[in-house]
């Protein structure tokens, strides 16, 4: 990627920062009025999307302090310390994913303001959460418990959704800036090594009604080296390459740029959001095996690797409008269009000349376009107390191919399409103030699998004003994805299909929430929540081995296991005058039967995690102190051994991050702080995969890259 | 004000920190140069290709100039070239994607006994001034052959089908590339009669013990006596088979990890991979007719089209078919009968003759008929066969094994062979000089000594812990070196190895 690319973002910032200037003056004298004008104004829409969610299930919130007490610029960096959420990377292609519960990143379902992100080969799961920029973010929800009935298929442990952030509160005009510096691990250089990020955002309040936002992020990641040597690396001795396997990087470099854009207004009873998004990604992967051809002209040795760039790109349009239709019923509609697409690159890269001497392929590996429409018709019967009723639509078309997800041989990298149309509905019967319950249903047809049912029942009661229970029962629905339905290498050496035939994973979830808040005194509090939670999924999606027709060996998916999940957590927080404290455990277990053979039935493995956070204000100087703590618990896998199912583990291991945060100015705060204090590289592991050969053994699983740094500076302007 | 600052050092930090080294994001310079520094022709040649390489791919169409200057040669009358050059100047036509281009000399004349004859070529311009001259601006091109003391080889098995095998002879420096599937049997030469076969194509056969009559063998034939035979089952685990028929044991004859065998009882249907008289899956030829016996002939497997991924080979394809055969001797020439497998009413027969210069004819039972195959035995010192195929173990197992990036060498020739591993006090390949020879160490009647342990697909690189030394049948010592198995584009069969003259 080169800097004319960003070019134009830079003088845009440029251009942002002189209007700035010009404007300061009138700052002062305006602030008072402006304040008063937009108390005024009513924040509508926002909340209607997730209001039933809010209602029916637990919801956890990260706000704007949470994602500035780690200067977090993309969602994997706060998502960390979640105590549910274990955020899993993988540094060879620099995607990091997430599992929620025990249940991995198939079945959680990311949106951003209710409406599914386009993933690499299917609909807002399996989300390379790295992507997810969180510059012009309000906050974060992530609803627990089976959401199938409202969300569709795959959102079995939960929902994440990302909550942009519309118009301002108390001024006309916000320009924000903010320039990050970090370390990796111990590497940092003023450009070539370390992270570097910069963020712009420009937002107006046009009128009561009416706000804009425009603004740009780019991040760029300059890989882990960990003891490899980096691109320009070769070993040569007497004319000869000496592959010593130390070029290139343990993490490879990301660079990225996010461009947003969003419109808010407010039309009588109408709210209209509209919301743009362009993401470009380029990770390149670093050979570690050079080439030492010589050169036949001159003797000396000439050595190539052969490097590959990955490029993703997305954009993203999103729409919504909601409002009221008659009295208090309220309706919803959101239409998306969202395309991805991922350019591959594979070159020869000449390491003394340091430039590329040919390409070997430049082409497009993936694309997919989205065209997504979702609506719902709220609170349907406003005069009851005891009745109402939620009922939508929710529509999917998905066009595309993934080169990558089907094999290089595949016949189906022609373009494959994938519908669903599906309508739910949600009731509720309130026997009483306190006790409600909400029997819902979804009915999906998709053109790959036809009809399905999602179903769930959903309970609250209040046993008193703040004490309250919520109880979920529902479906543990899960489609299959792409790869595994259209995965195709077939060669002399590997037969490798993809099953067309897979039906859905489908199950039973069960959640149960707690919750009491304790006010302790003038300006403490306590909350306090138990959570129960288990899973049963039947017919889970496994890779087999069976023969085909002409008796080789075929790897395949099948609807082999079966999965039991069963957890437990208690998660406090208080909040005492200037210090906040939380403080959580969870204890999950999980049994698997791996093929459905009751020989390799396990028993449930259990893993302990533990979570706590402490923040101190200090009011007179302006400034915020943060630590939190992840303990992640041993966790154990039973894997299919040619001996018969065994038992893998990775070892446990402990996050721990510091920050301060300090308001030098009203306009310019500074956050200084640590990543990873016990420096977690390498944790030790026998649950790691080995290749297709069984040839690399490898013992340990990279989580981070060490104790790392990080400075932010921002600079918060509003004028009028 | 202080504001203001604060938000041009900011602004200013946006730009700095947004800034990277893309240096080598750019494409690297294109530089033309000669591919050879010295052409040499001999007497029958007429023309030669004069080839010029880049550093990369031209990204568009342009040409080269080249100037030539003769000694005791003149244009028009003791040579010509194409494209034209009789202004005084070559245009070489360059098109974008290519990686090199080329013009053609043209020999009218030859050269006087005891005369020097050459012309030298030069790069002149270029159409585009961007373009330069690489570290090889002029070529010599002689009328008469110049020996070779070193060089650097690029092979020609031709890619990841690895669809030829190339001979290679180090005093002239002349490879041989030659496809693997034009033969598939090896009569040989010298006074034993003996009968080899294809390992490059995976040729395999099996003696019908006591069976002369070749067109009484069908597929639905028993064997003369039932035979209790070792192979592996579905689970990879050994076991035994008993066959009784021709068609159980045309099951375990192709090469394969379920190929039949038994080492111990000495029954191979594959040549051994040391390549010595006699260690071939036929009997030694009887000049007595009623010795020889029929076999049935696997005809291996066709070399397949569709090149593979990157870092990947696809060597053996559909199985061929399997024939009859029996082959007769009279001590100075060979009988070969064959007839497809289910033929019982006529055979065909070919007469050849020993051939004294090679060590092998190679014969084609496809097409009925001898094929050009290795040079005279005294021209070719290794054999880069790419694919080798040989009943043998690996690891704990005993199956039909199919290798890749196979080298062999003249042993049947007299060419002598060692492998130098560096460990210790031993010399790296460039400081290995005469003095280090281990005159015997050399091995003669093992033809494998390289094979293919000179790199390591699973790590994706060349050994560099080992060289080669060679004796050829002159006498000439030669040291080796392999320093590439794949092209710069990773593609597999681009195998390259530099040898100097001791």
């Amino acid at each position: 990627m080169s800097l004319n690319k960003y070019k134009g973002f830079l003088i845009t910032s440029l251009f942002i920062c002189a209007i700035g200037h010009a404007q300061e003056k009138n700052t002062m004298e305006k602030d008072s009025m402006s304040m008063q004008n937009l108390n005024e104004v009513v924040v509508t829409g926002e909340s209607q999307v997730m209001s039933l969610s809010k209602k029916l299930f637990a919801v956890g919130v990260l706000d704007q302090r949470d994602i500035a007490k780690v200067a977090g610029n993309n969602l994997a960096d706060i998502l960390n310390y979640n105590l549910n959420i274990t955020v899993t990377p993988d540094p060879s292609t620099g995607r990091s994913t997430i599992s929620m519960f025990g249940l991995d990143g198939q079945y959680v379902k990311v949106l951003i303001d209710g409406i599914p992100m386009a993933s690499d080969n299917g609909m807002g799961n399996n989300i390379d959460i790295t992507q997810i920029n969180l510059e012009d973010v309000e906050r974060i929800e992530i609803v627990e418990g089976s959401m199938g009935v409202l969300y569709g298929d795959n959102a079995v442990a939960g929902v994440i959704n990302i909550v942009t952030k519309r118009g301002l509160d108390h001024t006309k005009w916000q320009l924000q800036l903010s320039v990050q510096e970090e370390t990796v691990g111990d590497e940092y250089e003023w450009f070539d090594k370390g992270r570097h990020i910069q963020n712009a955002k420009l937002s107006h309040q046009l009128s009561e009604k009416t706000s804009i936002s425009i603004g740009g992020s780019r991040n760029d990641f300059a890989g882990f080296h960990n003891g490899y040597q980096g691109r320009n690396y070769v070993n040569i001795q007497d004319n000869t390459v000496v592959n010593d396997g130390l070029r290139g990087m343990e993490w490879n470099p990301k660079e990225q740029f996010t461009a947003f854009g969003n419109l808010n207004t407010a039309l009588g009873k109408h709210n209209i959001f509209y919301k743009f998004q362009y993401y470009d990604e380029a990770v390149p992967v670093y050979n570690r095996n050079v080439t030492g051809r010589l050169n036949s002209d001159t003797g000396m040795v000439e050595p190539t690797a052969l490097d590959e760039t990955f490029d993703t790109q997305r954009v993203m349009n999103n729409l919504n409008i909601s409002g009221s239709l008659k009295g208090q019923t309220i309706y919803n509609l959101s239409f998306s269009q969202q395309t991805q697409k991922r350019y591959y690159q594979q070159y020869v890269y000449n390491i003394l000349q340091r430039g590329i001497e040919s390409y070997t392929a430049d082409n497009l590996s993936q694309s997919s376009e989205i065209w997504y429409s979702k609506g719902f018709v709220g609170n349907m019967v406003p005069k009851s107390d005891f009745f109402n009723l939620q009922l939508g639509y929710e529509f999917t078309h998905q066009t595309g191919f993934d080169a990558i997800a089907t094999g290089e041989y595949s016949n189906d990298v022609v373009e494959n399409t994938l519908e669903n149309y599906d309508f739910f509905g949600v009731a509720d019967f309130n026997f009483s103030d306190r006790l409600s319950l909400f029997p819902g249903a979804r009915y999906t047809n998709n053109s790959q699998f036809g009809n399905k049912l999602i179903w769930s029942l959903s309970s609250t009661y209040d046993i008193t004003d703040t004490f309250k229970v919520k109880a979920i029962l529902g479906s543990a629905f899960r489609a299959p994805n792409f790869e595994e339905l259209f995965f195709y290498f077939v060669d002399s050496n590997h037969n490798v299909q993809g099953n067309p035939d897979l039906n859905p994973e489908d199950g039973i979830s069960i959640f149960l929430n707690l919750e009491d808040k304790f006010r302790l005194g003038e300006s403490s509090m306590l909350k306090t929540a138990f959570k129960s939670y288990y899973f049963d999924i039947k017919d889970k999606i496994a890779s087999v081995i069976t023969t085909d027709e002409e008796d080789r060996n075929l790897f395949t998916f099948a609807n082999v296991d079966y999965s039991k999940i069963l957890g437990f957590s208690l998660e406090n927080s208080l909040i005492m005058d200037r210090w906040q404290l939380s403080l959580g455990a969870t204890y999950l277990g999980e049994s698997t039967t791996i093929d459905a053979s009751l020989a390799s039935n396990s028993n449930y493995l259990w893993s302990f995690n533990l979570q706590s956070s402490v923040g101190y204000t200090i009011p007179s100087i302006n400034t915020t102190l943060s630590a939190q703590l992840k303990y992640n618990g041993r966790t154990q896998v039973v894997l299919n051994d040619t001996d018969g199912p065994v038992i893998g583990q990775t070892d446990d291991f402990t996050w721990m991050d510091a920050s301060v945060r300090t308001n030098i100015t009203k306009n310019f705060n500074i956050t200084l702080g640590a990543r990873n204090i016990f420096d977690i590289v390498r944790v030790d592991a026998s649950d790691v995969p080995s290749g297709a050969h069984g040839s690399s053994v490898s013992s340990s699983r990279l989580f981070g890259n060490g104790r790392s740094y990080f400075l932010k500076l921002l600079y918060n302007l509003n004028f009028n | 004000m202080k504001k203001t600052i604060l938000l041009k050092a900011i602004a200013l930090m946006l730009i700095l920190s947004s800034c990277s080294d893309d240096d080598g994001e750019n494409l690297i310079d294109f530089t033309a140069t000669f591919a050879s520094a010295t052409v040499s022709t001999t007497e029958e040649e007429t023309s030669k290709e004069i080839v010029l390489n880049f550093s990369r791919a031209a990204s568009e169409n342009g040409t080269i100039t080249v100037s030539y200057s003769g000694d005791n040669a003149e244009y028009g009358t003791d040579f010509t070239t194409s494209p034209d050059g009789s202004s005084g100047t070559i245009s070489v036509p360059v098109a974008s994607g290519n990686t090199n281009a080329s013009f053609t000399f043209n020999k009218l004349t030859n050269a006087i006994e005891g005369t020097t004859k050459s012309v030298t070529f030069t790069i002149d311009g270029f159409s585009d001034a961007d373009w330069s001259t690489g570290s090889t601006s002029s070529a010599l091109v002689s009328y008469t052959p110049i020996a070779a003391t070193s060089g650097i080889i690029d092979t020609e098995n031709g890619g990841s089908n690895q669809p030829n095998q190339v001979y290679f002879d180090f005093s002239t420096g002349i490879q041989t590339a030659v496809r693997r599937d034009l033969w598939e049997i090896g009569l040989y030469n010298g006074t034993e009669n003996r009968v080899f076969l294809n390992s490059s194509l995976s040729v395999s056969a099996v003696e019908l013990t006591g069976v002369t009559d070749l067109l009484s063998v069908t597929e639905a034939s028993d064997l003369p006596e039932p035979m209790e035979l070792n192979a592996l089952d579905a689970m990879f685990q050994p076991s035994t088979v008993n066959v009784s028929t021709v068609a159980e044991l045309l099951v375990g004859l192709p090469v394969g990890y379920n190929q039949y065998g038994d080492l111990e009882a000495g029954i191979s249907f594959t040549d051994s991979p040391e390549g010595t008289l006699e260690g071939t899956a036929f009997a030694e030829i009887s000049t007595t007719a009623e010795e020889n016996y029929v076999y049935l002939v696997s005809l291996g497997k066709e070399i397949p089209t569709q090149p593979a991924e990157t870092g990947s080979i696809n060597t053996t394809g559909d199985l061929r078919d399997i024939i009859k055969v029996r082959i007769l001797s009279d001590g100075n020439s060979y009988t070969i009968q064959y007839a497809d497998l289910n033929e019982t009413t006529a055979f065909s027969e070919v007469n050849v003759p020993k051939d004294a210069a090679h060590n092998i004819t190679a014969f084609s039972l496809t097409n009925g008929e001898t094929v050009s195959v290795e040079p005279a035995t005294e021209e070719w010192d290794i054999n880069l066969t790419g694919v080798f195929t040989y009943y043998g173990s690996q690891g704990p197992l005993v199956a039909g094994l199919t290798y890749s990036d196979y080298v062999v060498h003249n042993t049947l020739g007299g060419v002598g062979l060692y492998q130098v591993t560096i460990e210790g006090d031993v010399p790296t390949y460039a400081n290995f000089t005469m003095a280090d020879v281990d005159e015997s160490a050399l091995v003669y009647d093992n033809r494998a000594v390289v094979g293919s342990g000179w790199r390591d697909t699973f790590g994706g690189v060349v050994n560099t812990d080992r060289y080669y030394v060679l004796k050829d049948a002159d006498g000439n010592y030669y040291k080796l070196n392999f320093t590439a198995y794949t092209s710069t584009e990773g593609e597999r069969g681009h195998f390259q190895f530099t040898y100097e003259r001791l």
